[in-house]
């Protein structure tokens, strides 16, 4: 768009302008088999750092940056599945509580720094997290990639089967 | 005819009714210009060779001439302001904007 504003004289002035679209979007990719990448509960903690669960980048052009919110289904629990469900009344042996831990990927470009390790490390998702990316905003983030990384502690009270939560990612502009 | 631009040639990120204050990478745009003649008026001379009013840029006043070849007094010419970017991908979302001075005067 070009707006030009000349009158009779010896001067005048135009005032180019035009406008960037809004960018904001999120790629998840799911690793598809835990058990290949996850220590066996009862037995072993984690490794120092987690296991990646997922990576996933992100796009987003707001000059104050986005947040992304995580939400876990079964409120920060690995909660035992039988036979294509959860069960229903979860006692002790039927889960695990994580944390979670939010790390920079090698690809794409991050548009600032990394949120300090405080607000995106060790994530408890008993109830909904929200982690602000807004500190020192130079340009726009490009498909910046971020995994996620999960910690769990050894619990040997654990009733045999499998384990499994679902968790949401939702990204915002600020 | 002096071409003089408010943000030193670049459009700039442009929100609550003001430019942004800090000049982050996100926040602005270079350009450069080309000046072309129109359509329409007399123009009574020839246009300057294209190297000195082609793809100029404002990071400060750029003046063009126009005295080669003077045939008649100039009477409406019609000339065109162009402008050239190359894409940055890393540019916030919002308006961005600059202001040009056109000062025409006698040689």
């Amino acid at each position: 768009m070009l707006c030009v504003s000349v009158t009779a004289g010896t001067s005048g002035k135009t005032a180019p302008k035009g406008e960037v679209e809004n960018i904001l979007e999120m790629n998840v990719v799911p690793f598809e088999n835990l058990s290949s990448v996850l220590p066996e509960f009862r037995k072993y903690d984690t490794p120092v750092g987690g296991v990646i669960i997922a990576a996933f980048t992100v796009s987003n052009n707001d000059a104050n940056g986005f947040q992304i919110s995580l939400k876990s289904e079964q409120r920060g629990r690995l909660v035992r599945f039988v036979d294509g469900q959860f069960v229903s009344n979860i006692k002790d042996g039927d889960y695990i509580n994580y944390t979670l831990n939010l790390e920079r990927g090698p690809g794409g470009q991050l548009g600032g720094e990394m949120p300090t390790e405080s607000e995106r490390k060790n994530l408890d998702l008993s109830n909904e997290v929200l982690v602000q990316f807004d500190d020192q905003l130079d340009i726009s983030t490009i498909e910046a990639e971020l995994n996620l990384m999960l910690n769990t502690k050894a619990k040997e009270n654990l009733f045999r089967g499998q384990y499994k939560d679902v968790i949401t990612f939702v990204i915002a502009d600020l | 005819m002096t071409f003089s631009s408010d943000r030193q040639g670049k459009l700039v990120f442009f929100k609550n009714n003001q430019y942004a204050t800090a000049s982050k990478e996100g926040q602005f745009i270079n350009y450069s210009l080309d000046l072309v003649q129109g359509e329409s008026g007399q123009l009574g001379i020839s246009m300057p060779p294209e190297n000195e009013r082609k793809g100029f840029t404002l990071f400060d006043p750029f003046i063009i001439n126009f005295n080669d070849n003077i045939i008649t007094a100039t009477h409406q010419a019609e000339l065109v302001l162009k402008m050239h970017l190359v894409k940055k991908s890393t540019l916030f979302h919002g308006v961005f904007q600059d202001t040009i001075t056109i000062t025409i005067t006698d040689l």
